[in-house]
């Protein structure tokens, strides 16, 4: 039984996949770290749903970001303290969720997503079938030369800051969250066969703000500790 | 009782096994993995990096401890984590950790105040310490005396209006080029020197309430390197700089345990307990033992490793408390009550 966790967002994602079935739950945290208070209850609730308690789960896929700094935290660090007890653990981009959930309810690739990056910043990657593009920052106003006519997709939440650079919306999703929820179902089901990583390491696409304003003093900062690992 | 205690409210990320027994805590393991040097180019913690840094860790930490212990899991009757306060990012790394570690291998779990780790941190060398006890918290984020009744209870009784003293070290040795943290650089440089250097005046509160003031000894000690043109980079060697370390470790030993003996006689204290990172210091140490022995208190001081930030203290504090209703729901505080 494989647990999907994405605590990214202001939603709390969570999947349960045991074979052809799943069981799932979407939740609304706010931001920060109401995710801590939320998260191992719904696991457990979920996992009463499933009539299955704590050992029967076998692996762990956790969305590593890009996304909220101490949200994503909350969701790797659960991952990081069941893989202490054992299980294998696996990571997966917020990218390669939304690509997953628009992939299940059948819009055709290639696309461009664009995820909230704060600061006046989009956080954009191309999909079709896998990632066509590195991940990227983009300042917001540079986005409708960047994407170049290609259709893209944003949550619904950075619709109302996009509309008056790119316009509405061209992919529709009619239930964003049940869409999410089915992706991360097809995710556990694809990483199950996949070679297992330990720890698993945050993308967070976005360096500390010591980085930026001490360049010279982070010279000695770990790739992992600056933006975190691409995908 | 078999404990895995976990800490990550700062800058170091430790776990350790503790085993309570009838005749107190033993520490069967403990790895701590400093930030020092990390931290280390921007003088002084970096939230964001101190939370990045415990997330890469609390795994290898946390499995490199058990090993240790020669413990696995299943031999576990506790997990123990701080809850709070510290910083939250930072917090929240061992905290969701535990909590996810503890409900899969179905073991009971309670969070800890980072204060009343510290305190248990003396249990270590004196399990068997009279209460009331006074107890001074001293670190680079903390300045507190309490007043305990027990293991578990702690009452402030005055602490820093502004700075901590551990800050104290910290800006010194950055101000004289020394490196980072503070605190053992400075105290190293101190225990070279011949004579202290004039110590500095106290400072004095209009309101007369008891407290203690760090940040006028910064800029006592800014005034007092200006005012030898060269002292800021002569370095370690320097007889200058090194009776000027003297001098500050002398004063901020001093301050700090002045007010003990009004509160001694009023709460009619039995024991001192000083803990936290700055308890480190050479010369509190000396200088608490003689106290102590003047007021006719038992002393507690935690052997270094255990004053510094270090999941045995936690795990040492997690053994006495009653475990939370709600387990799984209970969420990280940076600024948790005692």
């Amino acid at each position: 039984m494989i647990l999907g966790i994405d605590s990214t967002t202001e939603r709390l994602h969570l999947a349960l996949v045991a074979g052809d079935r799943a069981w799932t739950r979407g939740i609304p945290v706010g931001q920060g770290h109401s995710h801590s208070h939320a998260l191992l209850p719904a696991i457990s609730e979920l996992m009463a749903e499933a009539g299955a308690g704590p050992a029967r789960l076998t692996g762990v896929a956790a969305c590593v970001g890009p996304g909220g700094f101490t949200s994503l935290r909350i969701g790797v660090a659960t991952a990081e303290g069941l893989a202490l007890t054992g299980l294998p653990t696996w990571g997966f981009s917020a990218f390669e969720l939304r690509a997953k959930a628009l992939g299940e309810a059948g819009v055709p690739g290639p696309f461009w997503i664009l995820l909230d990056g704060q600061r006046q910043e989009a956080f954009v990657q191309k999909w079709g079938g896998a990632a066509l593009s590195e991940a990227e920052r983009r300042p917001m106003a540079s986005l409708p030369h960047h994407l170049g006519g290609l259709p893209w997709w944003a949550p619904q939440a950075f619709h109302s800051r996009l509309d008056p650079i790119l316009g509405p919306c061209p992919i529709k999703l009619p239930d964003e969250g049940d869409a999410t929820l089915r992706g991360l179902v097809a995710l556990c089901r694809e990483r199950v066969g996949q070679v297992p990583e330990s720890p698993l390491v945050p993308f967070y696409l976005r360096e500390t703000d010591a980085e930026v304003n001490f360049p010279a003093a982070s010279t000695h900062l770990s790739p992992a500790l600056r933006q975190g690992l691409a995908r | 009782m078999l404990l895995l205690g976990l800490e990550s409210s700062c800058d170091d990320c430790s776990a350790a096994v503790v085993e309570e027994t009838p005749a107190g805590p033993l520490l069967r393991s403990m790895i701590r993995r400093s930030q020092d040097e990390l931290h280390g180019p921007y003088g002084g913690v970096v939230p964001e990096l101190a939370a990045r840094d415990h997330l890469l860790n609390l795994g290898g930490v946390t499995a490199e401890a058990l090993a240790q212990a020669g413990v696995q899991l299943k031999d576990l009757d506790r997990v123990a984590v701080t809850q709070g306060p510290g910083l939250v990012g930072s917090l929240l790394t061992t905290f969701s950790a535990s909590k996810a570690l503890a409900w899969r291998a179905g073991l009971p779990w309670v969070g800890v105040h980072h204060l009343l780790g510290h305190l248990n941190a003396a249990r270590f060398g004196a399990p068997d310490l009279e209460f009331p006890a006074l107890v001074i918290l001293v670190s680079g984020g903390h300045t507190h005396l309490y007043r305990a009744e027990s293991w578990t209870h702690l009452e402030l009784l005055q602490k820093t209006r502004d700075d901590a003293a551990g800050e104290a070290f910290d800006k010194t040795a950055r101000m004289l080029n020394l490196g980072y943290p503070g605190g053992p650089i400075v105290d190293r440089c101190a225990q070279r020197a011949e004579t202290a250097a004039k110590l500095f005046t106290p400072p004095k509160f209009r309101d007369g309430k008891p407290s203690w003031s760090f940040s006028g000894l910064k800029t006592a000690m800014k005034l007092r390197i200006a005012s030898d043109p060269g002292l800021d980079v002569a370095g370690p060697e320097d007889p200058r700089v090194q009776s000027l370390c003297r001098s500050l470790n002398e004063t901020v030993a001093s301050w700090l345990l002045k007010p003990l003996p009004d509160y001694a006689q009023a709460h009619r204290a039995r024991s001192l307990v000083i803990s936290g990172g700055v308890a480190c210091n050479s010369e509190l140490r000396s200088q608490a033992a003689k106290v102590a022995k003047r007021l006719g208190l038992r002393l507690a001081i935690p052997e270094p490793r255990l004053c510094t930030d270090n999941g045995a203290m936690i795990a040492s504090a997690g053994a006495l408390l009653p475990l939370p209703e709600s387990p799984w729901s209970t969420n990280a505080d940076s600024d948790l009550k005692l």
